[in-house]
């Protein structure tokens, strides 16, 4: 996967979390959308931030800044929801307001090192050093992979 | 329009064979066993009675005896399939007048048909 | 390659139509034959599917199919007259050969042919047909047979001869002729010869004969009576006829009679000096032979009359893609949103402003387009619904396989196949079903031997049973075997790292077999081909919350297994009573609300520490929905005046505490789909009027935790 990232031109939605700049490949998101009526969902990990209304479908929203344990994510004017496409399925994720789409070479991705603190490495495919700034790139996958230790919970 | 009474289980059957039959000029009615079948004669008098053999709650040899039975002039062409012989043989004895062989050959049909009711 | 049937595709829809119901009767009537004593009636309605099969496939023009259900007809008639024996080798072969023709199905549905060799099969289906036969009967057959060629061998060259035929005539049969004649009837000699199925020359023989009964007298024929009875015919017949016709109206009955293909006619003429010599000489007089008319009206019954009126009889029904109908069922839960949003629009309107013409007008529409949207929605539902049947009729047949299979003896039992359900539920249940079945064969019933040792019959019971039980269907698969043993299940979900032996320890009976439902745990010590790898139990409870369903099991050691399905009747629209809970709207399905009621806090007694009311003489447990879903605050204790939704199921009351209660309306069902996963006392969410996402209480989940 890595490698692949490494060669040839991607693009990426590039969007910020606090004072962080991350990106998505362009091809797993679906829209962005403005910040709407979220309805919480009791008993969930405090990083899904609940459901909402995506014409009749009803998809959750993650709280990125909880995920990843970043300070911050108060909901403001600029705050919007990226919906991705993960596994089949359409997944809402709050950020900081988007920035753009840009066009990384992959010869500027390195993988993911120890210095990012805050956030699980695991959750990295990479990271992109643009001439201005840094873009983390995600691994949605494992982002929102779903804890099956939560089944165990039920049984007790 | 001479009227025919067409008597078959298979609603197939009975399909294709009304369609050849209305668009050659006969008006047509079915039954879907020996049973209907002789109520259904007894109400409309056909002026012919296609009968398949093997049908459910009363087989097409029956149906001739007791068709036979309400009305001795009744015209009952036999439908059977091959290995039937011995069930025809006894249909015919029973007074049907003739028998037609599946699978049909709709010129066959309508040759036997005409050959007693024009 | 295309298979060139020769029908129309609305014959081709009620031929497959017929054929399905043939093949479901053969699936059902093959493994009750094997297992009943003879029932001629049963035997009876097997040949009639496959000999119906075979006349129908035959008029289509499909020869495999045709060719494969006379080889299966010569076994069930065989079978039906008790030449052979039911055995369970013939049922398997019957049974392969029900799989072969349901390939040469899927041939015209496919237009299509398949690279099925059907040699295999009829080969076996003919050995069966002659193992076990009576001697003597085939002997006779045989002989029946040669006698007949033979004789075709006679007659064949007898018609080129010019005409002139003999026929031995009797003493009595000459003065018959000559009688007739003093009498003013012509004799006629006649010889006809057939084609004709070799199987049907006896009685196209019969039956040509008669025909010349009706027309005058037959003195004498060739073959007799008697000979035709005993089936010694050949493919000609000889006779001399006394008519009082002439020749010309004798050789028009013979064109018009069927199956022949050539004849001659010759006046017969007797000594007509004394009538009563010895030698018989006969002259033939015009004896060519006339080639029957064979004139086929060409083609006239192609595509170009198809288009002709059809039979009356026949369902009008189209076909509809499952997806079309799940489009409708989208599309009506949009509009049922809708028609919400409208009714609030206008109680906005009629509050805020004068209603004037225009706003009543709007609200008459409303109104109109709300019962047209119910009737849409009743009639798209309607539609959708199947009986479980189309989906149970495979079962016996898979249980049969699986337990012979395995060496096991299983009774299956099914009931309840009428029971509707939402055809894409009936889709989705499929497989966990089959799943929970070979379970229950492989693992759950022991072997005979086993089984004995233990007390119980040989023979395992396996039970199937589906049934609407309020507004739901509860599909049930209960067997007498052995069994879950949940320090098994404890062992394996250590021994796994699936969960610590502490936490192993901690866990219930009940939640031990539960375990059974998480991914990678199998307790089976031997793998088979059918079941036990572990993946599966974790598949088949996702496959059914997936459509809203919930699965629970119940086991016992050593007295069996039973699995509780409970179904939605559709997958889509329930009726709702919307409560508010805080900020959020709760949406309570209606089905389980027996009735709402408004008190003081000051009525909340304490039982055991827990919060009830006494409704009618009886104690009414409590759940806060606040506390449940964790938006409790201190003002709650505030709160006078409470509102109580009274909720049932299964016996069981409880009484659910909420802030108000917002109304009722439909509801349409959404998953909170697999990233949420479970939630406590949710099952879902809907969308409301306004356009935000309701949650919906899920009532059995909150009152099994109110008795645990």
């Amino acid at each position: 996967m890595t490698e692949e990232l490494m060669t040839g031109d991607n693009q990426y939605v590039v969007f910020k979390l606090g004072r962080e700049v991350y990106g998505l490949e362009i091809s797993t998101v679906l829209e962005i959308i403005a910040m709407q009526t979220i309805t919480e969902v009791p008993g969930t990990e405090d990083y899904i931030e609940g459901v909402i209304n995506l014409r009749g479908l009803v998809i959750p929203v993650f709280n990125l800044h909880k995920k990843f344990n970043l300070p911050g994510g108060e909901i403001t004017r600029l705050t919007r929801i990226v919906v991705v496409e993960v596994e089949g399925s359409n997944i809402g994720m709050l950020v900081d307001g988007v920035s753009e789409v840009v066009r990384i070479p992959g010869e500027v991705i390195e993988p993911p090192s120890k210095i990012m603190n805050g956030i699980d490495e695991e959750y990295l495919l990479g990271i992109a050093k643009l001439e201005d700034r840094l873009v983390i790139l995600l691994d949605l996958t494992k982002v929102l992979r779903r804890d099956d230790v939560s089944m165990l919970d039920n049984f007790s | 329009m001479a009227k025919v009474l067409l008597v078959d289980d298979a609603a197939f059957m009975r399909m294709r064979c009304a369609k050849l039959l209305t668009e050659n000029g006969y008006a047509v009615d079915e039954a879907e066993n020996g049973q209907e079948a002789v109520e259904k004669y007894q109400k409309i008098k056909p002026d012919l009675v296609l009968m398949d053999i093997t049908m459910p709650i009363m087989d097409g040899l029956t149906a001739v005896a007791e068709i036979k039975k309400v009305d001795p002039n009744a015209i009952i062409v036999m439908c059977s399939a091959l290995g039937q012989q011995n069930t025809v043989m006894s249909a015919i004895k029973a007074g049907a007048k003739d028998f037609i062989v599946k699978p049909y050959q709709p010129e066959k049909i309508l040759s036997t048909i005409k050959r007693f009711i024009g | 390659m295309g298979l060139n049937l020769d029908a129309s595709p609305e014959e081709l829809k009620i031929f497959l139509e017929e054929a399905e119901e043939h093949f479901q009767t053969l699936e059902e009537d093959l493994i009750r034959m094997e297992k009943e004593e003879f029932n001629e009636d049963l035997m009876q309605e097997i040949f009639r599917a496959s000999h119906t099969l075979k006349g129908s496939s035959a008029t289509i023009g499909h020869n495999r199919m045709a060719q494969l259900t006379h080889a299966m007809e010569n076994v069930l008639d065989r079978l039906r007259k008790r030449q052979i024996e039911v055995t369970s080798q013939l049922v398997d072969v019957l049974f392969e050969c029900l799989d072969c023709l349901r390939v040469l199905r899927d041939e015209i549905v496919n237009d299509e042919e398949s690279d099925l060799d059907l040699r295999d099969i009829i080969a076996k289906l003919n050995l069966a047909a002659e193992t076990d036969s009576v001697p003597g009967q085939k002997e006779a057959a045989d002989q029946a047979a040669t006698s007949a060629s033979g004789q075709q061998l006679d007659d064949g060259t007898a018609p080129q001869e010019g005409g002139v035929v003999k026929l031995d005539m009797s003493w009595e049969e000459k003065d018959a002729v000559h009688h007739g004649v003093e009498e003013g009837a012509i004799p006629y000699f006649v010889k006809v010869k057939f084609n004709v199925e070799p199987e049907m020359a006896a009685v196209r023989t019969f039956v040509t004969l008669m025909a010349f009964g009706e027309i005058g007298e037959v003195i004498k024929s060739k073959p007799t009576t008697e000979e035709i009875e005993q089936e010694k015919v050949s493919d000609s017949l000889e006779m001399l006829v006394m008519c009082r016709v002439d020749e010309e109206s004798v050789r028009k009955l013979v064109q018009e009679l069927p199956d022949i293909e050539k004849f001659e006619i010759s006046e017969y003429r007797t000594d007509s000096s004394s009538g009563s010599h010895e030698n018989n000489e006969e002259t033939s007089q015009a004896a060519a032979a006339v080639p029957a008319e064979k004139a086929e009206k060409p083609g006239k019954i192609g595509s170009a009359a198809k288009k002709a009126n059809n039979s009356k009889k026949i369902n009008r029904t189209v076909r509809v893609d499952v997806e079309l109908l799940d489009g409708l069922m989208n599309l009506v839960g949009e509009l049922v949103i809708d028609r919400t949003r409208l009714f609030q629009i206008l109680s906005l309107m009629e509050t805020e402003h004068e209603m004037d013409e225009m706003s009543q007008d709007l609200g008459r529409t409303s109104v109109h387009i709300a019962r047209v949207t119910t009737q849409l929605q009743e009639q798209i539902m309607k539609a959708r619904m199947l009986p479980v049947e189309n989906l149970f009729n495979k079962f016996p047949r898979m249980v049969r396989d699986l337990s012979q299979k395995a060496g096991k003896e299983v009774d299956f039992i099914m009931t309840g196949q009428e029971t509707e359900l939402d055809r894409s539920i009936i889709e989705e249940i499929g497989d966990p079903l089959i799943h929970l079945l070979r379970n229950a064969v492989d693992h759950g019933i022991e072997l005979p031997e086993e089984r004995e040792a233990c007390g119980k019959n040989r023979i395992g019971q396996l039970k199937l049973q589906a049934a609407h039980e309020e507004n739901h269907i509860i599909i049930t698969i209960k067997d007498d075997g052995k069994g879950i043993d949940p320090e098994a299940v404890r062992q394996s979900g250590i021994k796994k790292g699936l969960i610590s032996e502490e936490q192993a320890r901690r866990l219930t009976d009940k939640e031990a077999v539960n375990l059974i439902f998480m991914s990678g745990l199998s307790t089976v010590k031997k793998v088979t081909d059918v079941s036990g790898r572990g993946v599966g139990m974790d598949v088949v409870r996702n496959n059914i919350e997936k459509i809203n369903g919930a699965i629970e099991i119940d086991s016992v050691v050593g007295k069996g297994t039973e699995f509780k399905i409970k179904l939605p009747l559709t997958l889509a629209i329930i009726r709702a009573l919307l409560v508010s809970i805080g900020e959020a709207v709760y949406a309570i399905p209606l089905s389980t609300v027996t009735e709402t009621i408004r008190i003081q806090k000051k009525q909340i007694e304490y039982v055991n520490n827990h919060e009830v009311i006494v409704v009618r003489g009886k104690a009414l447990p409590l759940i806060r929905l606040r506390t449940v879903f964790g938006t409790y605050c201190s003002e709650d204790d505030e709160r006078e005046k409470l509102f109580i939704v009274v909720v049932n199921l299964a016996g069981q009351q409880v009484g659910l505490v909420v802030d108000s209660l917002v109304g009722e309306q439909e509801i349409v069902i959404k998953s909170l789909g697999k990233y949420i996963g479970d939630v406590q006392g949710i099952s879902g969410a809907t969308i409301l009027g306004d356009g935000n996402v309701a949650l919906i209480v899920d009532v059995s989940n909150l009152i099994k935790k109110a008795a645990s």
